[in-house]
C-alpha cells in the first residue's frame, strides 16, 4: 500500500490470479498469495505466465476475506521488521493481534468458511486463529448451550463417561 | 428397525417395489418384503391415529374392550403384554430413528471434518471438553482422541472427580499426555506467583481427595497411571491422600517433566526434592508450597546440592512455607545458573543474608545475573539490614536483569540485632529510594503494616477480611498463614519454631503421618 506513494521506483509487482469456486478472478500480489503454503509448494515449478489457481473449495465471499487477511499480515510483517530494524518501538504485534481478533469476530457460518478455506489453502496462522475462535465459542458452555449455539441436536444415548 | 425386522424373520421378497423414498431410506439393509409392506401400511394407519387427534383415551377404551372380550385370563395377560411390548418397540424404533435424523442433521450443521474438530477440542480445557463430548455422538467420538487429552486439568471440577475419571482421561491421552493438573484449587491463582491459601474451601475434602495409596496398594497400578514419558507438566494441589511414596513413584516415571507444581500435599520437602533431582533432570520450573507452614525443616544442604546438580535447567524456583536457612538458599541461588524467578515467600528462618553472601562471593561473575524476579514476601526473619545490603549491591550494578523485587511483610522487617523490633517503613531502608530512582525498571514492592499494629491481634484479624483487596492483585499474601502465626504465642518467634496451630485452621483436617496409610486403606 505504501508502495503506491512512489510507483516509479518500485518494480511492477508480480501478481497471481486466484479463481474462486463461483468463478470470480482475484488478482493478488505474489507475496500475498504465498501466505498459502499450498500455493507456495510448487510455486517455483509453475511457469510465470501460468500463475493462476483454481480454488474449487473457496467461495468468492470467503476468498475476499482470506485475501484481506493475507494482505494485512504481509504488510504488518513488513512494518514490524522495519520498526525492529530502525529499533524504534512499535506495538505492531499488539495491533495485529487486535486486528486478528476483530477479523475473526464473524458469524458462525463465515467462521466455518474461513476455517475450512484456511485448512484447504494451508494458511497456518489463520487456521489457528479460526480454530481458537471456535474453541473459545465452546468454552464455558454447557452441553445444551453448545447445541443451541451450533444448531446441534442431541443424538447420543450414552453417558460419555459411563462406558468406561 | 432392527427389532421390527426380527419380529418377522422369514418372508419372501416382494415382487415389485414402489418408489417410496422415505421408507426405502429407512430400511436400507434389506429390500422391503411383502409382509413388511403390510406392516408399513398398518403402521401408517396406526400412527395416523395420532396425527389426526391426540385423544389417547380412545386407545385406552379400545384396549379395555378387547381385553374384556377375552374370556381366558391367560389371553388377557397376553394381550396386555403385547400392548406393552409393542409400545416399547415403537418407542425404541422412534428414538432410534430420531437419533439417526439428528446425527444426519448434525453432520450438516457442523461442517468441520473430524481432524479439525479434534484440533478445536484439543484447545479446550478439560471441563469444556467433557461438556462438548456430551453434546452429541459426533462430538463424543472426536472427544475420544488422545490429542484432546494432552493437557488434563481436573483442578476446577474436583468435587466430582474420582480415580476412575482420572484414569479414564489418562488412558485416553495415552502417550500424548503432556500436562496433568489435579487436586483442589481454592481459587483461580494470580500470576506470576500462584498463591494458594492452603485452607480447604471445600467442606468435604476427604471425599474429594484421591486415593493414591489405596490404588497403589491394591492394584500396584500407580506406575502405569503416571508412566507417561512425555508428561511435561504436573500440578498437584491439596490432594490429601497423596503421600511421599506415591509422589516419588509418580515422579520416578516422569522423566520429561519441565514444570512441577506441588501445593498443600502432605509430603516432605527433602524426600520430594531428592526424588526430583534423581528423576526430573529436565525440570525448569518448580513450585512447591508446604502444607505445614513453617514446620517442615527436613531439607538438608546435601539435598540442595543434589537438586542443583540434578536439575541444571531450573529457571523458576519457588519454595514457600518451608524452613529454609540462608545457607541452603545460597546453595540453590548459586547453583542454578539459569535461575530467573525466585520465590521464597513465607519461608521461616531466612534472614536475607543469602543474598549478600551471594553478591560477595560471586562479585561480577555470571551467576545470579539472570535473576529477574525475587519474591521474599512475609518471610518472618527477613532482616532490614540484609535487604539494605542487597539493594546496595543492586545499586552497584549487580543483578542487572532484576525487574521485580517484593519484600512486603505483614510484620515488617526484622532489625539487625533484635528481630522483635520490627521495621515498618520502606523509607527506613536507605537504598530503597535510590534504587527506585536509579533503576526505574525495577518494581519494588515493600508493603508493611502501620507500625505496631501487629501487636493488636484483633485489629489484624479484622483486617484479614480486607487483606486481599488492599494488596496488589498480582501477588496476594498468605493472609491465613500469617494471621495464624500471629495468634500463636510470642515465644514461638524467638525459639524459631513454627506455630502448631495450622491443623485447627484447616477446618478439621488433621495431619498424622503414622495413620495415613491405615486410614486410607480402610476407606
Amino acid at each position: 500500500m505504501k508502495d503506491s506513494f512512489n510507483p516509479s521506483i518500485e518494480p511492477p509487482k508480480k501478481t497471481v490470479t486466484l479463481v474462486s469456486s463461483d468463478g470470480y478472478d482475484f488478482e493478488v500480489e505474489e507475496e500475498v498469495a504465498l501466505e498459502s503454503q499450498v500455493i507456495k509448494d510448487g510455486f517455483e515449478d509453475k511457469a510465470v505466465d501460468d500463475r493462476e489457481y483454481l480454488l474449487f473449495n473457496v467461495h468468492s465471499d470467503t476468498l475476499e476475506l482470506i485475501i484481506k487477511y493475507c494482505e494485512k499480515h504481509v504488510s504488518s510483517r513488513k512494518s514490524i521488521s522495519a520498526a525492529a530494524a530502525s529499533s524504534s518501538s512499535s506495538n505492531g504485534e499488539e495491533a495485529l493481534k487486535e486486528w486478528d481478533e476483530h477479523f475473526i469476530s464473524v458469524d458462525t457460518n463465515t467462521l466455518y468458511d474461513i476455517l475450512m478455506a484456511a485448512d484447504y489453502l494451508n494458511i497456518k496462522s489463520l487456521l489457528d486463529l479460526a480454530i481458537q475462535k471456535v474453541a473459545d465459542t465452546i468454552h464455558g458452555r454447557s452441553p445444551e448451550q453448545i447445541r443451541k449455539k451450533f444448531n446441534i441436536e442431541n443424538d447420543s444415548i450414552i453417558d460419555p463417561w459411563a462406558s468406561e | 428397525m432392527d427389532t421390527l425386522v426380527l419380529l418377522y424373520p422369514s418372508v419372501p421378497k416382494r415382487p415389485c417395489l414402489e418408489p417410496h423414498s422415505s421408507s426405502s431410506s429407512i430400511i436400507s439393509r434389506a429390500p422391503p418384503k411383502t409382509e413388511e409392506k403390510n406392516m408399513e401400511s398398518f403402521l401408517e394407519t396406526f400412527l395416523g391415529l395420532f396425527n389426526n387427534n391426540n385423544d389417547t383415551s380412545s386407545i385406552d377404551e379400545s384396549l379395555e374392550r378387547l381385553i374384556e372380550m377375552k374370556t381366558n385370563d391367560c389371553d388377557q395377560n397376553q394381550l396386555i403384554e403385547s400392548a406393552l411390548e409393542l409400545g416399547s418397540v415403537l418407542l425404541e424404533a422412534g428414538k432410534k430413528l430420531q437419533r439417526k435424523r439428528f446425527s444426519k442433521h448434525n453432520s450438516m450443521a457442523w461442517v468441520l471434518p473430524p481432524d479439525l474438530t479434534i484440533k478445536v477440542f484439543s484447545l479446550l480445557d478439560t471441563q469444556s471438553l467433557c461438556y462438548a463430548s456430551a453434546t452429541c455422538s459426533m462430538f463424543n467420538k472426536c472427544a475420544m482422541d488422545p490429542l484432546c487429552y494432552s493437557n488434563i486439568d481436573l483442578t476446577s471440577v474436583v468435587p466430582k472427580i474420582n480415580n476412575t475419571v482420572v484414569n479414564t482421561m489418562i488412558r485416553r491421552a495415552d502417550r500424548k499426555l503432556q500436562s496433568l493438573k489435579l487436586g483442589i484449587m481454592p481459587a483461580p491463582s494470580p500470576s506470576p506467583a500462584p498463591s494458594c491459601p492452603m485452607y480447604y474451601t471445600i467442606g468435604n475434602s476427604v471425599d474429594a481427595g484421591f486415593s493414591w495409596n489405596d490404588r497403589r496398594s491394591r492394584q500396584g497400578k500407580e506406575s502405569y497411571v503416571l508412566t507417561r514419558p512425555l508428561l511435561r507438566r504436573l500440578h498437584l494441589y491439596n490432594i490429601d491422600r497423596m503421600d511421599n511414596t506415591a509422589l516419588c513413584a509418580a515422579l520416578s516415571s516422569c522423566p520429561s517433566l519441565v514444570d512441577l507444581e506441588i501445593v498443600g500435599l502432605h509430603v516432605e520437602l527433602r524426600q520430594t526434592l531428592e526424588s526430583v533431582s534423581k528423576n526430573c533432570r529436565l525440570l525448569e520450573r518448580l513450585f512447591f508450597e508446604s502444607s505445614r507452614t513453617g514446620r517442615d525443616d527436613s531439607l538438608k544442604s546435601p539435598t540442595c546440592v543434589d537438586l542443583v546438580n540434578g536439575c541444571p535447567n531450573m529457571t523458576s524456583l519457588a519454595l514457600r512455607g518451608f524452613k529454609l536457612q540462608d545457607y541452603k538458599a545460597r546453595i540453590l541461588l548459586k547453583g542454578f545458573r539459569k535461575l530467573k524467578f525466585v520465590d521464597f515467600s513465607t519461608s521461616y528462618s531466612i534472614t536475607g543474608s543469602f543474598l549478600s553472601h551471594h553478591v560477595r562471593n560471586l562479585g561480577s561473575g555470571t551467576n545470579g545475573h539472570l535473576l529477574e524476579i525475587l519474591i521474599l514476601r512475609d518471610c518472618m526473619h527477613l532482616k532490614e539490614v540484609e535487604v539494605a545490603r542487597f539493594l546496595t549491591a543492586v545499586l552497584a550494578g549487580d543483578f542487572k536483569f532484576l525487574r521485580h523485587l517484593d519484600i512486603s511483610n505483614r510484620e515488617g522487617l526484622a532489625s539487625e540485632s533484635d528481630w522483635d523490633a520490627r521495621c515498618y517503613s520502606p523509607s527506613i531502608i536507605l537504598p530503597v529510594k535510590r534504587v527506585l530512582e536509579e533503576r526505574p525498571e525495577i518494581t519494588l514492592l515493600a508493603e508493611f503494616p502501620p507500625e505496631g499494629s501487629f501487636i493488636e491481634m484483633e485489629q489484624i484479624m479484622n483486617s484479614e477480611l480486607n487483606s486481599d483487596t488492599s494488596l496488589p492483585s498480582e501477588i496476594s499474601s498468605h493472609s491465613s498463614d500469617v494471621s495464624l502465626f500471629m495468634s500463636s504465642s510470642e515465644s514461638s518467634y524467638n525459639s524459631d519454631q513454627g506455630s502448631g496451630n495450622e491443623d485447627v485452621h484447616h477446618g478439621g483436617f488433621v495431619y498424622d503421618e503414622s495413620s495415613d496409610e491405615v486410614e486410607f486403606l480402610s476407606l
